[in-house]
């Protein structure tokens, strides 16, 4: 498939493109905290878990 | 012990084993979540700005259609490459009449689209629309909604920059419950709506495959509209998933944009709610069915017949059967091997607790604005006696002290009947507790339903309750059940956040 024609998405300021990339930074931003994000709550369950088996099983 | 009696032994022991299987899944699916930075589409984006047209199906929209246009108008995108084409479905109440003024108010923006004859279901309305529309050139993308729904100002330029990228077929928007004030039903629909969408659909772009386009929010390139043949499936209940495995099927790729956000009105009444997913669940399971060659069989252009995509699919499907298998194989073990039985509820229960933690925790992670208010909701989604029992699996001690004390302050003491008899109500709950949340939609309607509704779902539990109407949609297909489109009433009662 070949990419479509810049005419078609319409004129682009260079408003809009600023715009476009900031909105991605903090895209990329966001998505790449979910990772930590998750470690963490990992993290949560193994010392919920380890609580568990050291101190009430 | 014969040969026989402890084949049969294993057997149920499997089968409660089986039961861990959709946890083990669900915990796979989360981990996925925080892979889903290293698959993101946005190397392939720019600023995209294509004629769209905005396809909305209205029967009898008139409380919530006027809003929409008017939000739909405040969208940060170029107001000329906009067109909102209102598919009126024979309505019988104002809707023709306000959205001929929008019409007169946006000119150039709005089109009225009259049927005469309505009644014949969502996507025979949409087929009316896009008939109407691919007629001339003008669309270069389609954008189709539901007359209720709210597109934050940035939602839909956001979704089409990524058909800049031809590969792209379909996108797709995060739906999140928007009614105000709201009540607790929409706030457990508010939170699952963080695992089924922002979670469930960022695992799925990293499998590299979306088993769903949100129906209230599928924007398509005019290539692949075109591609699937020019309309939507209306043979099933889900014509949106139907669009998109055949987009998926034919190559294209979907995309998920969590970034880009829809508010939608979701049902307040367990009634409404049960009517909503039990169309939902029949088509899944009519989807199943269709696409059967799919199934397990990968693929070369799409990725809907990985192992991976395969066990999100069965395992969510299936759930209510897994349940009921482990619940029963747990009673006949009780009355033959009751230590076996035990061991293998044990394993099950702390499979389920890591799971509880895990997925509840990571979800209002994903979406803290949305975790705020649903966090109750959250913690009750399995229903209150599923997390005392949890809590029982996690802290035996505890759990065992704090009942003596209850039973002591009752005036009576704790025997071994008592602790075995608690013992076999648990294993006939992992089952029953669908029954109780059904019990639920059951008072709802009758005297006291407004405390006796939320107090069986809440004792129940939501997610046991999404099961008990996933075991109705079987039911419904095993007896060819009518498909009736069952329209779900919108009152426009929405708050967006600003």
């Amino acid at each position: 498939m070949s990419q479509p024609e810049p005419a078609a998405a319409g004129q682009v300021t260079a408003q809009q493109t600023q715009v476009f990339e900031d909105e991605v930074r903090d895209a990329i931003r966001y998505e790449r905290g979910l990772a930590i994000r998750c470690v963490a709550c990992i993290l949560l369950v193994a010392v919920i878990l380890a609580l568990r088996v050291y101190f009430f099983g | 012990m014969t040969d026989l009696a402890l084949a049969f032994k294993s057997l149920l022991v499997a089968f409660v084993m089986l039961g861990a299987v959709p946890l083990l899944v669900a915990n796979y699916q989360f981990l996925l979540v925080g892979l889903h930075f290293r698959r993101l589409h946005y190397a392939k984006c720019r600023p995209w700005f294509p004629r769209t047209a905005i396809l909305i199906p209205a029967w009898n929209e008139a409380a919530v259609i006027g809003t929409s246009i008017d939000r739909l108008m405040l969208l940060d995108y170029p107001r000329e490459r906009l067109r909102i084409y209102v598919v009126d479905d024979a309505s019988t109440d104002d809707t023709p009449q306000v959205v001929l003024a929008r019409e007169a108010e946006y000119p150039g923006n709005v089109v009225h689209l009259r049927r005469d004859r309505g009644g014949e279901g969502k996507a025979a309305t949409l087929n009316h629309g896009l008939a109407e529309i691919l007629a001339d050139d003008w669309m270069q993308a389609i954008l189709i909604m539901d007359s209720d729904v709210i597109y934050e100002p940035s939602s839909l330029r956001r979704m089409t920059r990524h058909l800049a990228d031809p590969g792209v077929g379909s996108v797709t928007a995060y739906i999140k419950e928007g009614s105000r004030p709201g009540n607790y039903l929409t706030r457990f629909i508010g939170y699952e709506y963080i695992t089924a969408q922002a979670a469930a659909r960022r695992s799925q772009e990293v499998l590299g495959v979306i088993a769903c386009l949100a129906g209230g929010a599928q924007l398509h390139s005019r290539a692949n509209i075109e591609a699937i043949g020019g309309q939507v499936d209306t043979t099933t209940l889900a014509e949106d998933t139907v669009t998109t495995f055949e987009t998926q099927k034919r190559g294209r790729r979907v995309i998920f944009e969590p970034h880009a956000t829809v508010w939608a009105e979701e049902p307040g009444s367990i009634v409404a709610l049960w009517k909503q997913r039990l169309r939902w669940a029949r088509g899944n399971v009519q989807v199943t069915r269709r696409f059967k060659s799919v199934w397990f069989r990968p693929q070369r252009n799409n990725r809907l017949g990985s192992i991976s995509f395969g066990l999100l699919w069965f395992c969510l499907l299936l759930l209510p059967v897994f349940m009921v298998l482990a619940s029963a194989s747990l009673v006949i073990l009780f009355f033959i091997d009751y230590q076996l039985a035990w061991a293998a509820f044990h394993v099950l229960w702390l499979t389920n607790v890591i799971t509880y933690i895990f997925i509840t925790s990571f979800t209002l992670a994903i979406d803290p604005g949305v975790g705020r208010h649903t966090w109750k909701e959250a913690l009750l989604f399995p229903g209150l006696i599923n997390v005392i029992i949890l809590a029982a699996a996690l802290l035996p001690g505890p759990v065992s002290w704090i009942g003596h004390e209850l039973a002591a302050a009752a005036g009576f003491g704790v025997t071994l009947g008592w602790v075995r008899g608690i013992e076999l109500f648990t294993y006939v709950w992992l089952s029953a507790c669908m029954g109780v949340a059904f019990v639920g939609k059951l008072a709802e309607s009758r005297t006291f339903g407004r405390f006796l509704g939320p107090l069986f779902v809440y004792i129940g539990g939501y997610g046991p309750l999404l099961c008990a109407i996933t075991t109705a949609a079987y039911l419904k297909e095993l007896r060819h059940a009518e498909a009736t489109w069952d329209k779900t009433e919108k009152t426009g009662k929405m708050g967006v956040p600003t």
